[in-house]
């Protein structure tokens, strides 16, 4: 760790990674990856690699909304892909169980009802967050971490057994496609757009939140709850709409993934999602705009692309003994990520003199 | 009557087991504030080494590998001494030196951990059931579990001695915290770890201490709920290391007694609620997080635990 945040010059991809407002440099860059993104699948021969792609962009935005949480917020939520089987199961069940189902509504005649439920899935797990966030508010943050493991275990368990609801553990097939305006999508390209879409939009929406004064008062729980509360700051209700914040990005990602795979089944929703979900903010640096989304990238794209190792195949643990370890010696010996922002290292580590108030006049992530 | 009677026995004896991992748990968590998700793998290593241990012969990273076949009550007591030294390590290289960074990082580092020694599980024993050995002392010759009954309530001589060792092993624990001066040293670091220092107390070596304990008393309780329930998985630690957490909560965190308290408390809801309520069987792992949802919202403090509230 010989970071001299007090002397080294930023280069400027540490500069956009770090989330200050966007200079042209990396206006330039951000438009030459959109741009890239953007003309991936016509250098892409296979649909194995638009696929992987898809979901990478799904796994992007998961990275992204539960950074608000414990990037941002500074609290541990370890049940987060609970938000995103919410989010799956809702438009699965909506659309599947009840208006197929029990209505007997042709699901063509309902296209917009998918748009929709992208939004309400979201806003379910939305609910949901804050619901359970609650009772932890007046306790020690890691509570909520032992909460949010808990309550992925209820949403398993509950997928499991509550098979008139969720159809238990065959799952819930014949969830529709989205289209538009009778443009189906129905190829691996549109899904690749769409998912990209998808990933742009949260980015955004999600950039413009921590940039905001609600971002503001974000970081100032994280990096200290008692001052910020004595700022004025009503931190029960911010560290709420932190958990909803997260949640809501979850469940919209849920509800797409069920639109995306046409089924939902309780083992998409393993609690081994949520550590790599974890693994990707950690990696990527928390509480910085970029990190988990290059992290999501890098790490998903390299974990999927093990997949086709045979030793790998008959060894799927070897992922998990990956991040594992992954999330150890990051914390003992990069704790900000391989992409993080100054602020968060010095927080994590003693500054160098000078080095606090320097870094708040050149402020990286302040406004 | 002789099912309530038969339920409460299953849920004495599992209230045990999960006071045995929610001990070390209360002890870390009371002096250096951090979840050690990793307890709940401890238990389970601790199954599996005794097995190992027992067997004449077991496959490791799918190699078969001769063993010393040695009886229960020598096995599990050197898994035990195993797993401690497994515990301790893992204070050592991935919490010790968090010591001084934010919990956000150390509770990280923790889950990492936890995840990290399932998996490696899965790569030393394999993804699969294995299967437990018959204990003589407490089996027949043809299998069955040796069996009194009281109460018309049928009890295994396995059950027993499970209830047996725990509580010689909370009391001998109770005493050893109360009345040695390693104890002392350890009470003292959970109030304040500086003071405690400037007092010339060793607070790396209380740390240190605590995580053995806590490791053993856990493979302990691996080895046992191994011996009952007759197999090791390699994620067979996960959700029982969760509920000893609540247990603890439940208890009072930080609280000796507080965590056998709450481990039976948690075991005997979990038994005659699944006995008992409509579809009870399905939901039995869901019970305890509704309990630790109710306690965080109205107490909090746990049954015999002091406020632990929000520090900076």
């Amino acid at each position: 760790m010989n970071e001299n945040a007090g002397t080294r010059k930023l280069n400027p991809l540490a500069a956009i990674l770090a989330g200050g407002g966007p200079s042209w440099v990396q206006r330039a860059i951000l438009g030459a990856v959109v741009a890239f993104a953007l003309m991936l699948p016509f250098l892409l021969q296979s649909n194995r690699w638009l696929t992987l792609f898809t979901i990478v962009f799904i796994y992007v935005v998961l990275a992204s909304g539960l950074n608000i949480v414990v990037g941002f917020t500074g609290l541990l939520d370890l049940g987060y892909v609970a938000f995103y089987a919410i989010g799956g199961y809702f438009t699965a069940i909506i659309m599947v169980q009840l208006v197929r189902n029990r209505w007997g509504i042709e699901l063509d005649s309902v296209w917009w009802l998918v748009w929709l439920n992208l939004l309400f899935g979201g806003v379910v797990a939305a609910v949901a967050g804050a619901v359970l966030g609650y009772p932890t508010l007046r306790l020690r943050g890691d509570y909520l971490a032992i909460m949010t493991l808990g309550f992925h275990e209820i949403i398993r368990i509950v997928a499991n057994n509550w098979v008139g609801l969720t159809r238990g553990p065959s799952g819930i097939s014949g969830i529709p496609k989205p289209s538009i305006f009778g443009f189906d999508f129905n190829t691996q390209f549109r899904f690749y757009y769409l998912a990209l879409g998808m990933a742009l939009l949260s980015l955004f929406v999600i950039s413009r939140m921590v940039r905001s004064r609600i971002g503001r008062a974000w970081t100032a729980i994280r990096e200290d709850e008692v001052a910020a509360e004595a700022m004025g700051i009503h931190t029960s209700r911010y560290k709420l709409l932190a958990y909803a914040a997260g949640g809501f990005f979850a469940g919209t990602m849920g509800a797409f993934l069920g639109h995306y795979l046409n089924f939902i089944h309780p083992s998409n929703f393993k609690l081994m999602e949520s550590i790599t979900v974890l693994s990707l903010v950690v990696l990527g640096g928390m509480g910085n705009l970029a990190g988990p989304a290059v992290g999501a990238v890098i790490w998903m794209t390299l974990l999927e692309w093990l997949r086709d190792f045979e030793f790998v195949q008959s060894h799927p643990e070897v992922r998990g003994i990956l991040m594992g370890l992954v999330l150890v010696t990051l914390m003992v010996f990069r704790p900000k990520g391989l992409f993080g922002s100054r602020r968060v290292a010095l927080e994590m580590h003693p500054a160098p003199p000078g080095a606090v108030g320097k870094a708040l006049v050149e402020g990286s992530d302040v406004e | 009557m002789e099912q309530f009677a038969q339920q409460l026995l299953n849920g004495l004896m599992l209230g045990c087991l999960y006071a045995l991992i929610a001990v070390g748990y209360t002890m870390v968590y009371g002096i250096i504030e951090l979840i050690n998700f990793a307890f709940g793998e401890l238990f389970m290593f601790g199954a599996f080494i005794s097995i190992a241990l027992m067997v004449d012969e077991v496959a490791l990273f799918g190699r078969n590998v001769s063993m010393p076949g040695l009886s229960f009550f020598l096995a599990v007591p050197v898994a035990m001494m195993i797993v401690a030294a497994m515990g301790v390590t893992i204070e050592r290289l991935a919490y010790r030196p968090l010591r001084n960074a934010p919990r956000l990082a150390a509770l990280i580092s923790a889950i990492g951990m936890s995840i990290f020694l399932m998996n490696t599980a899965q790569a030393i024993f394999g993804s699969k059931q294995v299967l437990f050995p018959d204990v003589p002392l407490f089996t027949t010759d043809d299998g069955f579990a040796r069996t009194f009954s009281v109460a018309g309530a049928q009890v295994t001589y396995l059950q027993l001695f499970v209830v047996a060792i725990t509580v010689v092993a909370m009391v001998l624990l109770n005493l050893f915290v109360q009345r040695t001066r390693m104890g002392r040293a350890m009470r003292a670091s959970a109030q304040d770890k500086q003071t405690s220092a400037l007092m010339g107390v060793n607070v790396n070596r209380v740390i240190a201490i605590t995580f053995i304990i806590g490791s053993a008393m856990g493979a302990l309780g691996g080895g046992l709920y191994g011996a009952v329930y007759h197999f090791a998985r390699p994620d067979m630690g996960f959700i029982p290391g969760l509920k000893a957490f609540i247990a603890a909560v439940l208890g009072g965190i930080g609280n000796i007694p507080g965590a056998f308290l709450g481990g039976l408390v948690l075991g005997l809801i979990e038994s005659l609620g699944s006995a008992y309520l409509p579809m009870g069987s399905q939901y039995r792992d869901a019970f305890a997080f509704v309990i630790l949802i109710l306690l965080l919202s109205f107490k909090p403090s746990g049954l015999l635990g002091s406020t632990v509230s929000e520090k900076a």
